[in-house]
């Protein structure tokens, strides 16, 4: 009998010291890695900043590249403007969005949440870099 | 001999009255020195940049000029008020800055936001009676994107910039910038940091000395 119980509260002390995930782990790697894309936040807002001033300066542009279709290029980078915005917007709707505090979640719940964030985000991410890479190659044309 | 050392002993005493008169002074970080022609000589020149005119509105939808800031020294940082991670922190920090220097009338703090389109002054009014803090020593920035933006990669964050290999992203990394009230950068500071916050308040109190 007394093994019985002795096995039993060693059963029960083992389960309750088994290590549970953490929602404030997964919190805070979202946050990290939140902050690292807003790094390149600020590079989108530039290179939309930039795309903004070439189209206001296409006469310089066409002295300096003759054979420029203006028209075109300005449709070009008009386009390439909305992308980016586009973008910035997707990461504006995800920051609104995104709830720290986990007040009536339970510690799964909130693990849940923050992983189905962190992939939220990500795509954020894939879309930052294909876009920076995108405007970044086209601004480098004419910044020669 | 005797006059020698009678000399040497004053000298010393004069250096040493000479350093303890001198008041400690923050360094400049736009200075620069260029050269300019006088009476058909290159001789160098040192310029000071100094943060340009600006009209934004504030969390109780005021206008706000750099006339606003004349005569002050005020310290600036770049924020948004759905910032999960790095404002909060910069912000607890910065409380700190307002409680220590509140009704100062040579003091103020400027946070802008770079998320023009959700944070409308009502919204940076709601998260400024949130921290509790009340009047115009604080002020909320709200601007267009791109005046925010300039003003931050243009002016406030250069130094920073200058200083960092990483390209982009000084706009969203918690610097707190010190501008004397000459409306020239004194100091930058990271906004996350306790100790660099400290080291800004004592900051602080010497340029309100100079």
């Amino acid at each position: 009998m007394k093994k019985i119980i002795v096995l039993m509260v060693s059963a029960i002390g083992m389960t309750a010291c088994s290590p549970t995930a953490d929602y404030k782990k997964e919190r805070d790697e979202v946050m990290v890695f939140h902050d690292k894309v807003m790094a390149d936040h600020g590079l989108i807002v530039e290179n939309q900043m930039k795309l903004d001033t070439m189209t206001r300066n296409l006469a310089a542009l066409k002295l300096k590249f003759p054979d420029l279709d203006t028209l075109k290029e300005k449709e070009h980078m008009l386009a390439l403007i909305a992308e980016l915005n586009a973008a910035e917007e997707q990461m504006n709707t995800w920051m609104h969005e995104f709830e720290p505090d986990i007040t009536g979640k339970s510690n799964d719940e909130a693990i849940s949440y923050f992983k189905n964030e962190k992939l939220k985000i990500r795509a954020v991410d894939s879309l930052y870099k294909e876009e920076i890479k995108l405007s970044g190659g086209y601004i480098n044309k004419y910044q020669k | 001999m005797k006059y020698a050392i009678f000399w040497s002993a004053a000298l010393s005493l004069l250096l040493i009255a000479g350093c303890k008169d001198k008041t400690k002074r923050l360094p400049f970080l736009q200075m620069e020195i260029t050269t300019k022609e006088v009476n058909g000589e290159s001789v160098p020149d040192t310029v000071f940049r100094t943060i340009p005119a600006f009209k934004l509105l504030n969390q109780d939808s005021s206008v706000v000029t750099e006339k606003d800031f004349d005569g002050k020294i005020y310290v600036a940082d770049f924020f948004f008020t759905s910032c999960p991670s790095i404002c909060p922190v910069m912000h607890r920090n910065l409380m700190k800055v307002y409680q220590k220097y509140q009704g100062n009338p040579q003091v103020k703090l400027a946070s802008h936001t770079i998320d023009v389109k959700y944070d409308t002054p009502s919204r940076m009014k709601s998260y400024a009676n949130k921290l509790g803090v009340k009047g115009d020593q604080w002020e909320y920035l709200w601007g267009t994107r791109d005046e925010i933006y300039a003003l931050a990669e243009r002016n406030y964050l250069v130094a920073v910039q200058q200083d960092n290999k990483a390209p982009g992203g000084f706009v969203h990394q918690g610097y707190l910038v010190l501008v004397d009230k000459q409306k020239r950068i004194r100091g930058a500071y990271d906004g996350t940091l306790e100790k660099d916050v400290e080291q800004l308040m004592v900051d602080m109190d010497i340029l309100l000395e100079e």
